[in-house]
């Protein structure tokens, strides 16, 4: 009997896929820390952040709100807002997993990030994975977030003095991370998929961007990731709709 | 802001955040389970990673969520994505186009 378990990806094979993640996630983190302090927190305090709510986004917005001496439950409720894009997540990646238990569910949902979401949506279709290949993904991008808070809280500051070039430079890790695993997708796609998805990534980035500079920035990613592909499901419908007409 | 309230604003932040990433999660497992199929969104679904990645992209353009006093950033950013985009698009390797970016944005920050 074939053992199909074993055929899915490894903890170490997502330990491995979460290397792009940890190149994106040590300048942002490392600005995290600097920032954290920046605003009065302690070394431990930011760290604690870190491992506690690990989100960067939110972690930025409770470090401005606690700078401006923004009451506790209103700096929460930010936070919370900003975090709202990750309830999509998990539904997104669900039909990809294999073998997952309650418990499961429970173990990885910490771990699941921007960019743990974006490596694994962008892996999960083409190979479906287990409990193992998504732990390994998320250890990896944890630990270099907490280490790299670390660095940034306590010595980003000497970092960024002794490096000005790199710094800012450092920042457009992310942007690059993005870039590197959106062209695979749209690539990656049947050619008889590829009209919705070019209008899922073209509705997604229209309404991303004006909600972002409307000043709707919490909104932006999860109205994003449903009229988006809403547009590119429409389009497929009309598509097949006019196919079956012709013939 | 006290370092007990500090504490639990962590952790009202981090477990409401926990909630938002497990509760949905679980209830499309167990929607699948029960089914033995993928939900009605089935169709829907493949499509949410690109377009969730797009918009992480562009909000992670717009750092300050206007373009008023981020003229400069907007143009490094812009002359960065550039050779970003060619060598995720030649050869599609993660590690490599990040690499690219962070030294095409070095590059154009000497320039403006």
């Amino acid at each position: 009997m074939r053992n199909e378990v074993a055929e899915y990806p490894s903890f170490t094979q997502g330990l491995g896929a979460s290397i792009p993640v940890v190149i994106g996630y040590v300048p942002a983190s490392v600005a995290f820390g600097v920032a954290a302090r920046g605003a009065g927190l302690g070394t431990t305090e930011a760290v604690l952040m870190s491992l506690i709510v690990y989100s960067g986004a939110s972690q930025l917005a409770i470090v401005g709100l606690v700078a401006a001496g923004v009451p506790w439950l209103v700096t929460a409720a930010t936070a919370l807002v900003l975090g709202l894009r990750h309830v999509i997540y998990g539904p997104s990646l669900a039909p990809h997993l294999r073998g997952f238990t309650p418990r499961h569910s429970a173990l990885a949902a910490f771990g699941l990030t921007d960019e743990v979401f974006a490596v694994a949506a962008s892996s999960l279709p083409h190979r479906p994975a287990g409990l193992g290949w998504m732990l390994g993904l998320e250890l990896g991008a944890y630990v270099s977030w907490a280490l790299g808070s670390l660095l940034g809280a306590a010595a980003g500051a000497a970092l960024v003095e002794a490096l000005p070039i790199l710094a800012p430079a450092l920042s457009f890790a992310l942007p690059a991370l993005f870039v590197a695993l959106l062209v695979p997708m749209v690539r990656a796609t049947p050619r008889e998929k590829t009209k919705p998805i070019v209008a899922t990534v073209l509705a997604a980035g229209a309404v991303a961007t004006t909600l972002h500079l409307a000043g709707f920035q919490a909104w932006s990613i999860p109205a994003a990731g449903v009229a988006g592909p809403a547009l590119g499901l429409l389009l497929a419908k009309t598509t097949a709709n006019r196919g079956q007409e012709g013939e | 802001m006290s370092a007990g309230l500090l504490l639990l604003l962590f952790l009202v932040a981090g477990v409401g955040i926990y909630l938002m990433r497990f509760l949905p999660l679980l209830v499309a497992l167990r929607r699948r389970e029960r089914t033995g199929q993928e939900d009605s969104t089935g169709s829907l679904l493949p499509l949410v990673g690109p377009a969730v990645v797009v918009a992480l992209l562009v909000t992670s353009l717009f750092p300050g969520g206007s373009t008023t006093g981020h003229s400069a950033e907007l143009v490094r950013n812009a002359a960065a994505l550039v050779p970003t985009v060619l060598v995720a698009l030649r050869f599609g390797n993660l590690g490599l186009t990040v690499l690219t970016g962070i030294f095409a944005y070095a590059l154009v920050s000497l320039a403006v």
